[in-house]
């Protein structure tokens, strides 16, 4: 019953920090903050994901096979945002810089998401 | 001789926990596909203290530890800056010295810093790394050189 309570919880939590990545994405207003927002979906929101369905299946195989995929996940979200960053900056995308990000960030403020050209 | 042992024993356990049947077949089937790897491995000439870093080991779990306060911290400063509407993001990107030495070391700091979110790391040319983070704080964060330092003390 605790156990289930708690596994709840986790699950709950990271559903809200994957529903934020999400809001993030759309929020945000060019490529590499959006890449921000996208990566709190693949690391805190899968942690707690994977450790409320870890809570689930209890002490048995089926957990540790779920700490592997948390583990790979873990090692490998790094390495894919590093390369689409790095691709984005290579084929000249540029990134805002904090002088023209105040106007973009009041923009974003008052009616949805800005895209940058 | 001492890395294809722990390399072999690693393997083992990872097929043992995958498999989850253990009958004579499955087990004996999982021995002959560890072999055959350590032949392959030896032939390539590949283990060496880069692929199998069996020297972090010890001081692996502390740097978990703080690796995760870490992200959880910086999730929820996303987060934060996600739902506030009116708090502008100051979306920086800086280019700085660090004094980590091995390769190991510069590539364990630089995902370090990409899976912690806000920050990302996206070049590293030498010693100088390039860093994009989502709020200036991120960077300043950064130059304090509280990771590094972890990140020294677990190589090392």
């Amino acid at each position: 019953m605790i156990i289930d309570a708690i596994s709840w919880f986790c699950l709950m939590l990271g559903c809200f920090f994957c529903f934020s990545g999400g809001v993030g994405i759309l929020r945000f207003p060019d490529f590499f903050t959006r890449m921000h927002a996208a990566s709190v979906t693949d690391s805190l929101g899968a942690i707690l994901i994977l450790v409320g369905l870890m809570f689930q299946a209890g002490l048995t195989l089926v957990t540790v096979k779920l700490a592997f995929i948390l583990l790979f996940l873990l090692l490998t979200g790094p390495a894919s945002s590093h390369a689409m960053a790095k691709a984005a900056l290579h084929s000249g995308h540029k990134p805002m810089n904090s002088n023209t990000s105040d106007d973009a960030a009041k923009n974003s403020a008052s009616g949805g998401d800005v895209s940058n050209p | 001789m001492l890395k294809t042992i722990s390399l072999s024993a690693t393997l083992m356990i990872f097929w043992l926990l995958m498999s989850g049947i253990y009958t004579p077949l499955l087990i004996g089937l999982g021995v002959v596909s560890v072999a055959f790897t350590m032949i392959i491995v030896h032939r390539m000439n590949i283990i060496d203290q880069e692929t199998h870093p069996t020297h972090i080991l010890l001081n692996l779990p502390k740097f978990i530890v703080y690796l995760f306060i870490d992200l959880v911290i910086s999730s929820i400063t996303v987060v934060k800056l996600v739902w506030q509407v009116r708090k502008p993001i100051t979306p920086t990107f800086s280019t700085y010295k660090i004094k980590l030495k091995t390769d190991v070391a510069k590539v364990i700091y630089a995902n370090a810093i990409t899976v912690t979110p806000g920050t990302i790391a996206i070049d590293l040319n030498g010693d100088e790394i390039t860093v994009h983070a989502l709020v200036k704080e991120g960077i300043d964060d950064l130059l304090t050189g509280e990771k590094e330092t972890k990140v020294r003390q677990l190589v090392e």
